[in-house]
């Protein structure tokens, strides 16, 4: 019986895509604007990303990654004097000017890293050495600085050319990947030494420390016993991630926008796919009429709905899905818009989309339990 | 009469059914007393209005009359429960609608295998059955097409198979020709009458189309609610006298 | 199923697998890159960290000039070996030895005129003797007359011819030796006078020469020479410049590079932590390679403003520093004056907050426990 279902239901070949594309087009809403969504919260972690550190250490007061209270030099030391830290190296990041061949100044946001040991540096390099980034001068900068520094030259800029930070010239060494960042400004790394020497002088240079746990410790218990000894406040990467996820759902009308923007997603695929799917089973009522009289229980008729419902679900989830993610694989490709798809989306998309159906089979159902089957014989 | 009463396909007494209530009410049935034979083709014909639909919807357990009681092959329809007439129709009987209520997304055989299908049959064997049916109302080979694509005999072809594939033993007719040209309803009729014959079944036609009358074995006159006459058409069954 | 038919049901089924892969894609956590060098790790279970500086064992000297003046010659190169009293480096002593050159002539002046002196004064004894011995001569002369007069007397009395030459004669005795001794004192005086001046200019000679030797010692001076053996650690002055006394730099530092010390800065806040004579170890800033044994030497009782390591000198920050001395051997690896370490002192372990009190029989329930916030 459940072939005649979907034979019902697929034989109306418009009425199926009006179905479909309803519930595609909720999904599509859904899926992609929370994967906007996730995609530009994941952008405020932008330098958690890309200075990876499993601790990291900031003042007290320092809720997210993105904004820095300086610690001073020596707070290094007490890191490193307390129990369960294997090693803890200083950590350079500010928003600084750089100035273009044409005269134009963009921000960048520079990163020292600590000399020795680089931690902190950039996964992937595209070109150069980042160990090259000890020699005078010398910088690591990202595909994104190539986009926004080259302005004003015959050609992209790439190794070997220089361009001032504050006044101080920056010779390009290497090339690296780098995660998008909220502000959209390009990431360049050099040395913490160094770092010092291009950005402007103030009491306090020291952003972060970053700092591994000791063998046998958990990052958190390390982060703990940080916070505890030293007063400083220790983050786990984890940790950090959501703080500054947090502060930006809290402090900033995004998610306002785009919760918005997935309940229209959702009361669209409620009315639209609903009220269709309704007035599919009403313009099928005489048949279900029949079959109703032919002795087709109300059970059978109404798993032959859910059936339907699901269907018309799954297959409108599937290409909703689909377009999402065709959109979001072209967009990770270029790196823009923000995309970021948490399995949680699709599923809970999944679970909306299942919801939508059961809906709108339920008002089908009350319809058939409704139906006297002896309408076949009139008219 | 109780006695005699297994001897009859379809057993009607004091059936009355109101619709509406108060000012609005519409006596529809007014104590209707009927009998249909086991081989038998009765037809119920009467004016619009007489009741004649109502009656055979009670009759197919589709409608619940107010008072009295049917019997159908033995079974009283007044004591079933709303499951137990359902699982009761879909059984024991087999349904032909003026409109011939075929879908038109399924093909004439998935057409004519729903009441298997209903019943729990699989697929494959409802399938088998249904084109074996359909060869027998003459509609060999035209199994897989669309009934949008056939004409108004072949569609009511294909209900009657549909009627019969579950191998009802009561087959109710609702105004089966009234969609159809003479020719065709000629055909159909006399198909039916084959149907009638086969043992322990009895078909139930109701209508007002006067040029089919003669296919009947035993007409049934309805006026205002009330059996008005039956009449002996063809066959050697005698009639039964109904007390009005 | 006639739902296989159905491109939808593909198109549908693609947008499913499509999303899986996009999820795990997306959801990839790439690993964090490892340390480009291993970063100093402390060798103890608990320990306190600094920042160190690496120093000459004795503190370094840092030359510096007399006095100001134009860098001549300098004789040390860096890293080379000086014994006590090496020159170092040679200040402009031009003008002293122009000086000690005019004294000199001086003194020779004073030397002839000495000479001429007793020359002259060889010249008055001789003629005074000569006078003694002319007076002696008259005086025989004279005693020869007296004698014949006397002779005369007893011959004939009263000859008054010879009389009167007797008295003549003794009259020209006692002119002549009146003459005699007047002329006799003139020449002793001329004698007298001649010694003194030669006992003076002798008297000036002492002086001369103590001038000579002052302007010696302030040319010495002028070549500043290595208070005591070393290694030349930094040379910051070329042969022509000109040298202060109160240059923002020494000229020159003096170290002992044998025996290395490291000065450990340790954050005020952590002072209390520390004890003395604790093992401590030293790295090279941002290695693990090569660890340093340190041994405590002392603690720097003055608490003194961090200084910045950084090499910037206008950096102010509001943080002091223990400092402690630790001595070391020299390492196999080449150490240099000046580098910077990761210093790590062992630190006896605190004892555990009471809040976990049974004591740790299972011992790593009472480690997760202390950890727990």
């Amino acid at each position: 019986m459940y072939h005649i279902a979907l034979k019902m239901l697929l034989g109306n070949r418009s009425k199926y895509i009006v179905l479909v594309s309803g519930i595609t087009f909720a999904t599509l809403l859904m899926t992609q604007q929370s994967a906007i969504f996730c995609g530009l919260m994941l952008w405020t972690t932008g330098s958690l990303q890309n200075m990876r550190a499993k601790v990291w250490v900031t003042d007290p007061k320092v809720e997210q990654v993105n904004e820095v209270r300086q610690l001073r030099d020596t707070d290094v030391g007490r890191v490193r004097s307390v129990e369960g830290t294997a090693w803890a190296v200083p950590l350079f990041w500010g928003l600084q000017q750089a100035k273009l061949a044409d005269g134009r100044f963009k921000q960048i946001q520079l990163v020292g890293l600590e000399s020795a040991t680089l931690v902190g540096r950039p996964y992937r390099m595209v070109a150069g050495r980042i160990e090259d980034v000890r020699l005078p001068n010398a910088v690591v900068i990202d595909e994104l600085a190539i986009v926004r520094l080259s302005a004003g030259r015959p050609k992209p800029i790439g190794l070997g050319d220089t361009f001032e930070i504050n006044d101080r010239e920056a010779r390009v060494v290497g090339i690296c990947r780098t995660a998008k960042s909220f502000f959209g400004m390009p990431y360049i790394f050099t040395t913490y030494d160094q770092a010092l020497q291009f950005a402007p002088k103030t009491r306090k240079m020291l952003s972060f420390i970053l700092a591994e746990p000791a063998e046998g410790w958990t990052a958190e218990a390390t982060a703990v016993a940080i916070t505890r000894a030293t007063g400083l406040r220790a983050y786990t990467e984890k940790n950090f991630f959501w703080a500054t996820i947090r502060w930006y759902f809290v402090n900033t009308g995004i998610p306002m926008s785009f919760g918005i923007t997935i309940l229209l997603g959702f009361a669209v695929g409620v009315a639209v796919s609903g009220q269709t799917f309704y007035t599919f089973v009403l313009e099928n009522l005489r048949h279900l009429g029949a079959l109703k009289a032919m002795g087709a229980s109300d059970g059978l008729l109404a798993r032959m709905l859910i059936l339907q419902a699901f269907t018309v679900g799954l297959i409108g989830y599937g290409l909703g899905i689909g377009l999402t993610s065709l959109f979001g694989a072209l967009g990770l490709e270029k790196g823009e818009p923000p995309f970021m798809l948490p399995y949680q989306v699709p599923l809970g998309a999944l679970a909306v989309v299942l919801f939508i159906c059961v809906f709108a089979a339920l008002l089908g159902i009350r319809q058939i339990r409704k139906l006297e089957p002896a309408i076949v014989f009139r008219g | 009469m109780a006695d005699n009463k297994n001897n009859y396909a379809v057993h009607v007494r004091d059936v009355s059914k109101t619709f509406g209530v108060g000012a609005t009410a519409v006596p529809a049935l007014k104590g209707v007393n009927f009998d249909a034979r086991e081989g038998e083709l009765l037809m119920i014909v009467g004016p619009s209005g007489c009741g004649k639909t109502t009656l055979l919807s009670a009759i197919a357990g589709t409608l619940q009359f107010d008072t009295g009681e049917i019997d159908v092959f033995g079974s009283a329809l007044q004591k079933m429960s709303k499951n137990e007439n359902s699982a009761f129709r879909r059984q024991n009987i087999g349904f032909i609608f003026q409109e011939f209520h075929l879908i038109p997304t399924l093909n004439a055989v998935e057409n004519v295998s729903v009441p298997l299908l209903i019943n729990g049959v699989s697929r494959a064997v409802a399938e088998r059955k249904a084109h074996a049916l359909l060869a027998q109302v003459g509609l060999e080979g035209r199994g897989h097409e669309s009934p949008l694509n056939l004409s108004g005999g072949q569609q009511q072809r294909v209900a009657i198979a549909r009627a019969l594939v579950h191998e009802p033993r009561l087959i109710i007719c609702d105004e089966p020709t009234s969609a159809l040209d003479k020719e065709n309803g000629a055909r159909i009729m006399e198909l039916l009458r084959q149907v009638a014959r086969a043992p322990g079944r009895c078909v139930v036609v109701v209508t007002h189309d006067n040029r089919i009358f003669h296919h009947a074995d035993r007409m049934t006159e309805m006026e205002d609610g009330r059996v008005a006459r039956v009449a002996e058409i063809n066959g050697g069954h005698s009639s039964s006298f109904i007390p009005n | 199923m006639m739902l296989l038919t159905k491109p939808s049901f593909y198109l549908a089924l693609a947008g499913i697998i499509g999303v899986i892969f996009l999820v795990k894609k997306t959801s990839q956590e790439t690993p964090a890159p490892p340390p480009f060098a291993e970063p100093a790790r402390s060798p103890f279970t608990e320990s306190l960290a600094a920042s160190g500086l690496v120093e000459a064992a004795r503190e370094n000297v840092k030359i510096a000039p007399p006095r100001p003046g134009l860098v001549q010659k300098v004789f040390a190169e860096v890293a080379q070996k000086v014994m006590t009293g090496d020159a170092l480096l040679q200040i402009d002593d031009r003008e002293a030895r122009a000086r000690i050159e005019a004294v000199r002539t001086q003194l020779g002046a004073l030397r002839a005129s000495i000479v001429v002196e007793e020359v002259l004064l060889a010249d008055a004894l001789d003629q005074l003797e000569r006078m003694r011995k002319r007076i002696t001569v008259e005086e025989v002369v004279v005693a020869d007359a007296l004698d014949q007069l006397e002779r005369m007397r007893k011959l004939s009395k009263a000859e008054v011819a010879a009389e009167e030459e007797l008295r003549r004669r003794e009259f020209a005795f006692a002119k002549a030796e009146a003459a005699s001794k007047d002329e006799l004192r003139r020449r002793e005086f001329a004698h007298r006078v001649s010694e003194a001046r030669v006992a003076k200019l002798k008297s000036d000679l002492p002086v001369i020469e103590s001038q000579i030797a002052q302007v010696q010692v302030e040319i010495d001076l002028l070549t500043v020479r290595a208070p005591r053996a070393a290694t030349v650690l930094q040379v910051n002055v070329r042969a022509g410049e000109y040298a202060n006394v109160a240059a923002p730099e020494p000229l020159m530092i003096l170290g002992d590079v044998e025996k290395l010390q490291i000065r450990a800065d340790v954050d005020e806040q952590n002072a209390a932590l520390f004890e003395p004579g604790k093992p401590a170890v030293a790295f090279l800033k941002g290695t693990t390679q090569n660890e340093m044994k340190l041994r405590f030497v002392r603690v720097e009782p003055f608490v003194v403003p961090k200084r910045s390591l950084t090499g910037d000198s206008l950096e102010r920050v509001d943080t002091r520093v223990l400092q402690i001395i630790y001595e070391l051997d020299r390492p196999p690896l080449p150490l240099y004056v000046g580098q910077q370490v990761d210093v790590f002192i062992q630190r006896t372990p605190k004892p555990k907050p009471s809040t976990n009190a049974p004591p740790p029989s299972v011992s790593s329930n009472a480690i997760n426990g202390t950890k727990a916030p």
